[in-house]
Formats: structure tokens, sequence, C-alpha cells
């Protein structure tokens, strides 16, 4: 029986580091690190800034402009702080840059507009691939919750977004927007009601 | 507890923050309160339905495109906000301060050493642009006093005239000032512009604009109730209109 060679693979010394770790390696001119903050971050930057902006190749340039503030910024960043914190916060103030950018044009903020801006045709639902007969009405659930959470007000929307659709905790997310813990909990409570009453019709609770 | 502040705990409730007291407030509540009760049913099935939502993905370059747009360097420019907060840095600034504090210190010292220094130069207080000739639209003419009266000891407070107004502005440039100490030194003294009377024959200007240079008074006619003003110089100033 043939004995196969050894074979040695090849390990990525950036994999086991932490985001802090891989940023500070960043700062000191590793473009690997970069590249791995990329790979690491990029669906969830853009999944963050896509529920605010009902534009998706919009929404791309955003994100990569974020990656380009940290670069930019890499020198600038504090270890003493969460990596995920530190990027959350640029990829939320430039989104609310451009929602500020697209009141000015229109005078008011509406979805619909944006809509509009991004051709007529909005933000195109994820799950592009066919789906079989029973899980159709789980994907029209998923554009409904979709919805309900694009029709909450923004201030709501993008601690309840930050919390329960990115995970983080609720001090990440006070640091993030910049408002007390207390405020936090108040407002992502209140927008889970609103998400409640906008889903009711889709919610199989059983009364006791 | 009533349904309203039940309703603010659900959050913390679902996500097992709260203290044990305001918990087993909370739970015999929503014992008592079937709407409560369900309402906190929902909101679990609402968080579940959340945490099912679809990623959005990037496209497949988007690594690439920021890769290219920092090599390019046209992506790295700062922005107004980065560039001021660069700038405006305390090691920046702190040289441009210690400058100015610099010139400042010296500027006061100048002033403690030699304090008339900033008085030796006279400053024009009037300038006038005379009459073309009958008929002319003259500009207003403003005749503004210095703030401080001069004290050179070789200056004498006189008391000009319109005569030697007359005298002293020529026809060039006529600044004027006699560096007195008079009451009127303190206001503008406007004498009206020398517009052409539409009134008159010839559009002929019925003043002339004159310097003031004199202290007037209002000379009450007692007995034939004319009044008229009266230069101190007792020079009849009946073709001076007089404004203040």
């Amino acid at each position: 029986m043939p004995i196969e060679p050894l074979r040695l693979k090849k390990l990525d010394p950036l994999a086991e580091l932490s985001d802090e770790d891989v940023m500070e390696r960043c700062a000191q001119g590793s473009e690997a690190a970069f590249r791995t903050l990329v790979s690491r971050y990029r669906s969830r930057i853009m999944n963050l800034v896509c529920r605010f902006i009902n534009d998706r190749d919009r929404a791309e340039e955003i994100s990569q402009e974020v990656f380009l503030r940290v670069f930019r910024n890499r020198e600038r960043y504090r270890k003493s702080g969460k990596f995920s914190t530190w990027i959350f916060t640029i990829a939320v103030n430039l989104t609310k840059n451009e929602i500020r950018s697209r009141v000015r044009h229109r005078g008011t903020y509406s979805l619909d507009a944006m809509e509009e801006d991004a051709g007529g045709q909005g933000l195109p639902f994820p799950d592009a691939n066919p789906l079989p007969d029973q899980d159709l009405n789980a994907l029209e659930i998923r554009r409904r919750v979709t919805e309900a959470l694009r029709k909450i007000p923004p201030r709501y929307r993008e601690a309840v977004v930050l919390r329960d659709v990115e995970g983080l905790s609720y001090e990440e997310v006070g640091e993030i927007l910049r408002i007390p813990g207390g405020t936090v909990r108040s407002r992502i409570n209140r927008a889970r009601l609103m998400l409640k009453e906008r889903l009711k019709p889709y919610l199989s609770v059983e009364d006791v | 507890m009533n349904c309203r502040s039940a309703e603010s705990l659900f959050s913390a409730f679902i996500e097992d923050e709260l203290s044990q007291e305001e918990r087993r407030s909370l739970e015999s509540h929503l014992l008592a309160c079937r709407r409560c009760a369900l309402s906190v049913k929902e909101l679990r099935a609402t968080l579940e339905l959340c945490s099912t939502l679809p990623t959005f993905e990037t496209d497949a370059h988007f690594e690439e495109d920021v890769m290219d747009r920092i090599r390019s360097g046209e992506a790295l420019r700062p922005t107004l906000i980065e560039w001021l907060r660069e700038t405006l840095t305390p090691e920046r600034l702190r040289p441009a301060f210690l400058a100015g504090a610099t010139v400042c210190a010296a500027w006061i010292a100048v002033l403690v050493v030699h304090p008339s220094a900033t008085h030796d130069t006279p400053t024009p207080v009037a300038t006038r642009t005379p009459a073309a000739g009958p008929g002319a639209n003259g500009p207003e003419v403003v005749a503004t006093a210095p703030a401080f009266p001069s004290t050179r000891p070789d200056v004498a407070p006189t008391r000009g005239t319109a005569a030697a107004s007359r005298a002293s502005t020529g026809a060039t440039s006529p600044a004027v000032s006699d560096g007195g100490d008079f009451a009127w030194a303190d206001r503008e003294v406007r004498v009206r512009p020398a517009h052409a009377d539409s009134t008159l024959p010839n559009g002929e200007n019925r003043y002339q604009d004159e310097y003031i240079l004199d202290q007037f008074y209002l000379n009450r006619g007692d007995q034939d109730g004319v009044h008229s003003i009266v230069p101190v110089s007792g020079q009849n100033t009946d073709d001076v209109y007089i404004t203040f």
C-alpha cells in the first residue's frame, strides 16, 4: 500500500488573531492584515448599510468607503477599544451622512424616494436562488420582516439593527450611537414592539 | 405594576436582564394580565423572525475594488473634517500660538514704554471733494472730528471759522482739523448735499457745500419771531443749511 506523502497545511498566521491584533498589524503597514479585516467584516458592513439605504450599488460604495476610512485612519485606532465598535461607528456615520445628503436634496426622508434613486427597482431581496414551494412562505415572511424593519423610524431602526441583526451588545450599541445605556435599552424595546405590531399577522402564537 | 410599565421591561425580561425583584414583579403581572402575556410571546416570535433575516453579500470583486482605490491614492485624500482634525492638533497649533503671544507681548511692552507712540501720527479726519461748480451733484460731505483732541503743545486750540475753512480747503484735498476742543468735535456735522434743485432755473444749486468749522447757536428772534443760526465767530450763515 503506497504511503501518501505528508502534506503540511499552510496556516494563515492572522487567522488566529483577534480583530484588534490584526488591526495593529495593519497599522504597522501589513496589507495582508488589512485584507483579513476586509474579508471578516465586508458582509457585516454591507448588511448594516443595506438595512438603511435602499440602494444596493450605493450601499456597496459606502461599504468600500468604510474600509478606506479604516485604512486612512489606521494609525489613529486605539487598541483599547473594540475594533468592531470602531468600524461600525464609521459605517453608521457614513450611512447617516448619506441619509442627510438625500434629505437635503429631496427635502424629506423616504424609503420610496430612495427606491426611486436606485432606479425604481429597490433593493433586491438577497435570496436569489429559486426555492421549493414549501419555502416560498418563509421567503415571503422574510420579505415582510425586512419591510417592517425599514418602516420603523431611523433612530429606533439603527438601535435594533445593531443589536438584533448584527448581534452587538447594548454597551457597543450605546458607544456606536453615542447614547447612554438606558436610552439604548429603551429604543431597542420600543423598536421591537413596533416590529411586533407590524408583523403580527405573520406571528404564529397561540393564545393561552 | 401596570401594563405600561410592564411593557417597558419586555425586552429585558426576554433577555434575562432583569433584577430578581423586577422579574418577580413582572411575572406576577403576566400571570394576571392575559394581554401582556400574549405580547411577550409575540415579542419572542418577532425576535426569532429577525434572527432569520438573510444577509446582503458584497460583490465578488469587493476586496479588489477596495485595494485598487487604495493603490490609486485617489480615495485616500482626507476629507475636509479629517484635514481640519489633522491640522488643528495642539502640536501644530502650539508654534503659531506662541508666535502670536510673543507679538502681543512685544506690542504691549511698546505701549507701556512709549505710550504716546500711537498718537504721533496725525490722522486726516475729513476729506472733501469740492463742488465742481454750479449744477454739479457732489457727494454728501461729512466732516468728522477726531475722537481724541490733539494734545500737542504747539497746536493751540483755535476756533475755526467758515472763512478759515474756505481758505484752508483750497481746491484739492482739504483735510481739515484744527485739533480744537469744541463740543461739536464729538459729532458729525453734515452739510446738505449739493443736489441740483429742480425748482430753481437751470438746475442751480441752492446751497454750497462747505466745511463747517465753527460752533453755531440758535438766535431766537424774540421780537420779530424770526430765528437764525449764528456762528460763534459772527459770520453770517444764511447760505448754510445744517442738519445734526
